[in-house]
């Protein structure tokens, strides 16, 4: 006799009903796959150990796949591709800055385009993604973000039409001066997102993070234009002068996210594991590309290393902080005793 | 809006016998998660998850000397400001008309964000659904004028369901009670000014041991809280990444 | 109780509210002890020796409730001057002789016979030895109301438990002295006049192989403490399965008839005159019985019954010996049963000696299973011990209707009748016991109507008209009805016991439920909340009998009929009214005064004092020490298991003498102490989250995953010695098999200290089996046949036993030869044993 059946029939479920307790009365119907195996903790260290219950943890960690640390990557270039393209239009139409702009379009809108995909891809519903926009949330950094998300991608969209495709002139408008901003505000809300979560480590940094966060995008996108090569020199000159500034600021605000982390049991997220590493590697990476933009060179080897460099650090950037996120998550002593 | 209500969970009542967890699975009608014996005491389902939405916790403790094994049935705390719900990006979690925190499974697109925003790490997700699922306060059975199936099914009314005002005194006179008897209680998160961090809990409990013993946070603050600082620090993260650009641009010239 | 009564012990966390200690006595810190102010920590096995402590205590200290204890119990009474105890007998009682007992000389002085309620056979012999034997009429005398004569009861008592002292205690049980003084203050003071302790128990108390007497130890204590027939105070067995009390009151049991009526045996029953002669009383209330057999066998075989053909008596079977489980399995596993009914059990993980249940299985010719889906036992042909092609037994497996499918009643703890109704109908072909007993009886009619043989008589007289329901279900209030019992000539049903006569007029099919359908209503359908009644809550269902909810509660009040004290007011003697009265439905004979004295030729009831308020004992009065009804022994004397680890500290007879033993090859026990092969104690135990054999509980995902797979608890401190980590495998070996389980490693069992040596518990529970969604070894195979000789209980709470670390290497042969069996239980050394070779059928 199946349990399931019998209840249904004593409930008077109707399987066809599409409320949400009939949702929940099919799901007796799958039994969770393979069933988990727990640690199994001495009974002793389970009393004496930890300050916590069996060392299990306190709160859960956010079941982000590997998408969410792409789209940080891919949201951050798109941002900081429409904030250069903004400040681009504050001077003087520049014919040696045009091809500049045209590489920033495209960058901006692929970035936005490539990060919603990602983001959905990460949906447990994918089908519902537009549910994001069913209302205005500002207590909700990820409502407030597909909003910054849907802005910045109808902007930079509206204006590659424009002006690449209809070849209108390239002027400061309302849409461009929307692009900027909202371009400057997706690379850092995503710093704000994981900081408003119960996960220590990020919420100990998030005051540092959006900084960060903001000025790894800028440096992310100045390594793509590094990559793609300049047009003209008067290119090149904007360009490195926007790495040199962007990578030393991320640089620096990495060190004030370790200073905020502290040395306790919430800093650990960023020394030890498989976070720790990436951590480390991405300042390294950072720190290397920073060396190679700053190095004075007429050749396109250099600045392509540094843009290469720079591409690594900015990607092992996000996927460092969502792998601390966590270990921070799993971690009960992070949350029971966070010093 | 209805009377607020919500539960006043006692340990010092609990008998460990998961009449409680297995009620709500039962009219929840919510899959096992698997049977694997854990060696974590008599605790087998080890926590809070989406497939359960009320957990009792076993801790065996030979801390006073002699032996005490301490047992809490564990489940979403409803809490004043509440994390998921303020995290939520679709606003599938909505607060009722009761006082509860209720996510609609219609309206849940499973981004996950109310998982690390809930500070007592309540609410999951379902791998084969994909959305989110904790505790409803049993709204159905509340429609219907009943009381949820867990505090129905407590046999020693150590989960007890009524008025949050009638839970509050009721809990303060057992305090006095169980203190008197030597017992060292203590409530958790029953008011704003005992949990300023989440606004005080509609689900709170009467412990007879340190809160981290049952696995719930000494300190529990609402993920919002403060976060208007990071606000800021992105406003600031945003103009610096716009005066690089634009310094970029405008300073110097050729190369 | 916590763990297998979570809903009673809601009341022992209210009493506890309001300030009741809670005393939890276990080998395991268990989810009780949890809520328990004090837990004692005891070696399986050895309770009657702690209880015995405790009865010592009240006696050396004079703390036994005096007036109470002189005029309701027997204490006064004197004993024959042949009686010897234990304690001269280093172990038996005087009148031991080939493995059972004569029960002659533990009589009181000047009668040769005491009749105890129902089961008289014990000491039938001896009137048909000496015809003109002296019965006890009534209140027997000489008594000795000073309790000074060295014969009296109480002298007795205080002489046979004087060396269980706190430090004996300390050696048999482990459970340190100062904490057995803290016990024995804290129930001396919640005793007396004003205040009453009760004691529950379950089968920790009762699966022994002396399971009896250790009731017997608490009912000395509460009788010398003033705590039965009082609010507030009695022993509540606390009962298993739903309605399991009702399966000894309407019987299940091989030996009794409806209402604890003795079934007939054919030594004793050649006609009624003989079978009322040998279990009827002379005085008290068992003087009413011939009512009950008679409107039994009305309600049986109606017309057919006349007082010609002394009411069909001769159509019922009769015992030739002992019929019990554990005796037919052995006879099955001989080959002398040919089928084999299962209806609503799974023994082959339920029962005792599991591979013997199965070995017996393989040589019926057929076996039916009446179960919601097939268990172990419907399937048993698989387990492997014998191939399952030589198997001839064919199974029939019939799908039965769960409770919430079927209506009917349920008589639980505290003798409540409760009604269930049905709430949905069987699914598929699932029936209910009610139709397949009701239609199978139909077939067999049809089949035997034009038998002339006088073998089926019965079947063929059987009244077995019911209306039928739709699904061909017989109407079970009609049944109820029955069993209440109706006048023949109106029809009408009876309203109580007292209307039931023994010249045929009336039929009823058990005389302690008569009333429940009194007033030709479903008395135990009623839910009255109690917060719309008073305390004792007499509209919610109905207890048997005559709906009183606490028995012999005349005790209530003093000898004079005023109540105690204030605080524990119950039943009394309203003067005025001239009758008794109070909370309850009085348990006496209403309108008799306390000072009603019987005259010397008063038979029956008349013989009832008006301050005697046992009035199912022959003198009316509770019996410390039991002349009569129990086979071993009149007094509880601590012996060690069937199996144990160490040597019985008191006495050199190790264990019960008289225990029921199946001495063979296939049931091999361990007669070994101190031995390194055994060298641990197992005991056993229930999960809140399984039932039982689990056939209930190993199909719902929901339970399956709060206790996913068998495990042993075992303490750290052996887990350290042994190398077996937490989590980890184990293997559990006994003289019969060998299991395998997971190790739960814990600090709620612990290592104990008896009598200078270490003694370790391992306890598992037993709720695992072959089919299910989780599986697991059957515990049951561990433990042999064994049992406790008055009602034939098996010692399935301990045994000897060796834990490994690992998995199982193989099942242990079924036939494989018990080991070496040192010889013990001797009455001083070098003598030969008193002990019977095989017990298969207890005298009677
Ligand atoms: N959840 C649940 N409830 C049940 C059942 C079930 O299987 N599951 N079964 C029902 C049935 S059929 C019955 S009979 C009852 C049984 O109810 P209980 O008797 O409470 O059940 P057990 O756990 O078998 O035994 C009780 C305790 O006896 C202890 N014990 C063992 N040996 C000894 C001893 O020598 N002395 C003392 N003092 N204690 C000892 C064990 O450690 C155990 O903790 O429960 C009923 N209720
Ligand atoms: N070692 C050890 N052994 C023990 C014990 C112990 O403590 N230790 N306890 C003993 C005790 S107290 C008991 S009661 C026994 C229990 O042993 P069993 O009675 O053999 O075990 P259960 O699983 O209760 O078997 C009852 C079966 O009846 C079925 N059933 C339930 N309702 C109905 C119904 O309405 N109709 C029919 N036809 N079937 C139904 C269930 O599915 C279940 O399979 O175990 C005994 N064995
Ligand atoms: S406990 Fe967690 S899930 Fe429940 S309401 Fe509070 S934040 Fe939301
Ligand atoms: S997972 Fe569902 S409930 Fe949770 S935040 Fe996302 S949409 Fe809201
Ligand atoms: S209230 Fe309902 S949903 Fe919540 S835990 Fe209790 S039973 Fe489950
Ligand atoms: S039902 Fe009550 S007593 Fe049982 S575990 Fe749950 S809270 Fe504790
Ligand atoms: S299972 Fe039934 S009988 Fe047992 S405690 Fe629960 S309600 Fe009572
Ligand atoms: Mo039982």
């Amino acid at each position: 006799m199946s349990t399931t059946s019998t209840n249904d029939l004593a409930r008077g479920l109707d399987p066809e009903r599409t409320d949400d307790t009939a949702e929940a009365a099919t799901q007796t119907k799958q039994r969770t796959p393979d069933p988990k195996d727990p640690p199994r903790p001495a009974p002793a260290a389970a009393a004496e150990a930890g300050p916590g219950y069996y060392d299990l943890p306190v709160i859960k960690a956010a079941p982000w796949k590997g998408y969410i640390a792409a789209y940080f990557y891919a949201g951050g270039v798109a941002g900081a591709a429409a904030a250069l393209h903004g400040a681009l239009l504050l001077r003087a139409p520049d014919r040696r800055l045009a091809p500049l702009a045209t590489k920033l379009r495209w960058i901006a809108i692929a970035g936005e385009v490539i990060g919603s995909g990602l983001l959905i891809a990460d949906l447990g519903r994918p089908a519902r993604f537009h549910h994001m926009m069913r209302v205005v949330r500002p207590t909700s950094p990820m409502n407030v973000g597909t909003w910054i998300l849907s802005a910045a991608g109808a902007t930079s969209a509206l204006a590659l039409v424009k002006h690449e495709l209809l070849g209108q002139p390239d002027r400061t408008s309302v849409t461009s001066a929307i692009n900027m901003l909202a371009g400057a505000a997706l690379t850092t809300y995503t710093g704000v997102l994981v900081g408003n979560t119960a996960v220590p480590v990020w919420k100990a940094t998030r005051v540092v993070l959006p900084v960060l966060f903001a000025a790894s995008a800028g440096a992310s996108a100045a390594s793509l234009l590094e990559l793609a090569g300049a047009s003209t020199r008067r290119e090149r000159g904007v360009v490195r002068r926007f790495a040199l500034a962007t990578k030393v600021t991320a640089l620096a605000a990495s060190f004030v996210v370790d200073r905020a982390a502290g040395s306790g049991n919430v800093g650990a997220a960023l020394r030890e594991g498989r976070a720790g590493q990436l951590w480390r590697g991405a300042r390294l990476l950072k720190a290397a590309s920073l060396v190679a933009s700053a190095i004075p060179s007429r050749g396109k080897l250099l600045p392509q290393l540094a843009g290469a460099l720079g591409t690594a650090a900015g990607l092992a950037m996000r996927f460092a902080i969502l792998a601390a996120g966590r270990a921070s998550a799993a971690e009960p002593r992070a949350t029971l005793e966070p010093t | 809006m209805s009377e607020t209500l919500g539960f006043l969970t006692d340990t010092t009542k609990c008998i460990g016998c998961k009449a409680c967890e297995v009620a709500c699975k039962q009219w929840n009608q919510l899959p096992d998660d698997g049977f694997a014996l854990t060696g974590m005491s008599f605790d087998n389902t080890v926590a809070l998850g989406a497939s359960t939405w009320r957990h009792v916790t076993f801790s065996e403790g030979t801390a006073t000397g002699r032996i005490a094994w301490k047992m809490m049935s564990d489940v979403c705390k409803h809490c004043e400001r509440a994390g998921c719900l303020e995290a939520c990006p679709t606003g599938a979690i909505v607060r009722t008309e009761h006082g509860s925190i209720y996510i609609q499974p219609d309206i849940c697109n499973g981004c996950g964000y109310c998982i690390p925003a809930c500070p007592f790490g309540v609410v999951a997700r379902r791998d084969d659904d994909g959305r989110a699922w904790k505790c409803t306060l049993c709204y159905d059975r509340l429609q219907g004028e009943l009381e949820p199936a867990c505090s129905k099914a407590c046999p020693t009314d150590s989960i007890e369901f009524g008025p949050l005002e009638r839970l509050r005194a009721k809990a303060a006179t057992r305090l006095d009670e169980l203190r008197a008897r030597g017992v060292d209680a203590r409530l958790y998160g029953e008011s704003e000014a005992a949990q300023p961090g989440t606004g005080g809990l509609h689900a709170f409990f009467l412990l007879d041991d340190a809160p981290a013993s049952f696995n719930l946070p000494p300190d529990p603050v609402v993920p919002t809280k403060g976060v208007g600082a990071s606000w800021l620090a992105a406003a600031a993260g945003a103009a610096a990444l716009g005066v690089m650009a634009v310094g970029a641009v405008l300073l110097g010239g050729d190369e | 109780m916590a763990e297998c009564h979570p809903v009673g012990f809601r009341w022992v966390m209210k009493a506890k509210e309001r300030g009741a200690t809670i005393i939890h006595v276990d080998p395991r810190f268990t989810r009780t002890s949890a809520v328990a102010e004090i837990h004692v920590r005891i070696r399986a096995g050895s309770d009657i020796a702690f209880l015995g402590g405790i009865v010592n205590f009240i006696l050396t200290n004079e703390r036994y409730f005096r007036e109470y204890v002189v005029a309701y119990t027997n204490a006064a009474n004197l004993i024959k001057e042949e009686f010897r105890d234990t304690e001269e007998l280093d172990g038996l009682f005087s009148g031991y002789g080939e493995g059972a007992y004569e029960a002659d000389t533990w009589q009181y002085e000047g009668v040769d016979v005491v009749p105890p309620a129902g089961h008289k056979e014990a000491v039938s012999d001896l009137e048909a030895r000496d015809p003109n034997a002296k019965l006890a009429k009534g209140i027997s005398e000489p008594r000795d109301e000073s309790l000074q004569h060295p014969r009296c009861v109480l002298q007795i008592l205080k002489r046979h438990f004087a060396r269980y002292t706190p430090q004996l205690v300390e050696d048999v049980c482990g459970i340190p002295i100062d904490q057995f003084t803290r016990v024995a203050e804290a129930l001396c003071n919640a005793s007396g006049r004003e205040r009453t302790a009760a004691m529950c128990y379950a089968v920790g108390w009762t699966q022994h192989t002396v399971g009896v007497q250790y009731i017997r130890t608490a009912a000395i204590i509460q009788l010398l403490l003033g705590n039965i027939g009082r609010p507030g105070g009695g022993i509540m067995a606390l009962r298993g399965h739903a309605s399991i009390q009702g399966s000894t009151d309407i019987p299940t049991l091989f030996d009794l008839l409806p209402g604890y009526l003795p079934m007939p045996m054919v030594a004793h029953a050649k006609d009624l005159a003989q079978y009322l002669h040998t279990h009827r009383s002379d005085s008290a209330w068992w003087s009413e019985m011939p009512k009950y057999i008679v409107s039994l066998l009305k309600a049986w075989f109606g017309e057919h019954a006349t007082k010609a053909n002394d009411w069909m008596f001769d159509a019922l079977p009769k015992l030739s010996g002992d019929h019990s489980h554990m005796a037919t399995i052995g006879l099955m596993a001989d080959g002398k049963v040919k089928g084999y009914f299962v209806m609503g059990e799974n023994p082959v993980v339920g029962t005792v000696g599991g591979a013997l249940q199965r070995k017996g299985m393989a040589k019926l010719d057929w076996m039916v299973v009446r179960d919601f889906a097939p268990n172990e036992t419907a399937e048993f042909w698989k387990a492997g011990d014998v191939p399952a092609g030589e198997i001839p037994t064919e199974v029939f497996f019939f799908p039965a209707a769960a409770h919430t499918e079927k209506s009917g009643s349920f008589t639980n703890t505290q003798r409540l009748l409760q009604w269930h109704h049905k709430a949905i109908e069987p699914p598929g072909d699932a029936r209910s016991e009610l139709w397949f007993t009701y239609q199978l009886g139909k077939r067999m009619q049809a089949h035997y109507r034009d038998s002339t043989l006088e073998r089926d008589a019965a079947i063929r007289a059987l009244t077995w008209t019911y209306p039928e329901e739709p699904g061909g279900d017989p109407n079970a209030e009609a049944v109820l009805r029955e069993i209440n019992g109706t006048t023949i000539a109106t029809g009408e049903p009876v309203e109580g016991f007292k209307e039931l006569k023994d010249d045929g007029t009336t039929a009823s099919g058990c005389w302690i439920y008569a009333g429940a359908y009194a007033h030709g209503a479903n008395q135990t359908a009623r839910r009255k909340p109690g917060s719309e009644q008073s305390v004792v809550a007499p509209e919610w269902g109905w207890a048997w009998p005559a709906n009183r909810r606490i028995l012999y509660n005349r005790a209530s009040a003093a000898p004079d009929g005023t109540p105690w004290s204030e605080r524990k007011k119950y039943v009394w003697w309203d003067a005025e009214a001239n009758k008794w009265t109070g909370a309850d439905v009085p348990d006496f004979i209403v309108d008799r005064p306390p000072s009603y004295r019987p005259p010397p030729d008063a038979t029956g009831t008349a013989t009832i004092r008006g301050d005697a308020p046992f009035i199912m004992q022959s003198d009316a009065r509770a019996w410390l020490f039991a002349p009569s009804g129990i086979v071993d022994g009149p007094l509880p004397s601590h012996y060690e298991p069937n199996e144990s680890v160490i040597a019985n500290p008191l006495y050199a007879q190790q264990c019960n003498p008289v225990r029921l033993q199946w001495r063979r090859r296939d049931n091999p026990y361990h007669a070994a102490w101190a031995d390194r092969r055994f060298p641990y104690v197992l005991t056993t135990f229930r999960l809140t989250e399984h039932h039982t054999a689990g056939g209930m509980s190993r199909w719902l995902p929901w339970l399956c995953e709060l206790q996913p797979e068998l495990f042993c608890e075992l303490s750290v401190e052996l887990a350290a010695e042994l190398g077996i980590e937490n989590g980890g495998w184990a293997t559990l070996r006994t003289a019969r098999a060998e299991i395998e389980c997971r190790a739960l490693v814990t600090r709620r069992l612990a290592p104990l200290h008896v009598g200078g040596t270490t003694v370790h518990q391992i306890a598992v529970p037993y709720h695992w089996g072959s089919v299910g969604l989780v599986k697991g070894d059957v515990v049951n195979d561990l433990f042999p046949l064994v049992g406790d000789p008055s009602v034939h209980i098996p010692e399935s709470k301990v045994a000897t036993c060796d834990v490994v670390r690992g998995r199982r290497a193989r099942r242990v042969e079924l036939d494989a030869a018990s080991p070496a069996q040192p010889p013990r239980d001797r009455p001083g050394v070098g003598q030969p044993s008193p002990e019977p070779l095989q017990v298969k059928e207890p005298k009677h």
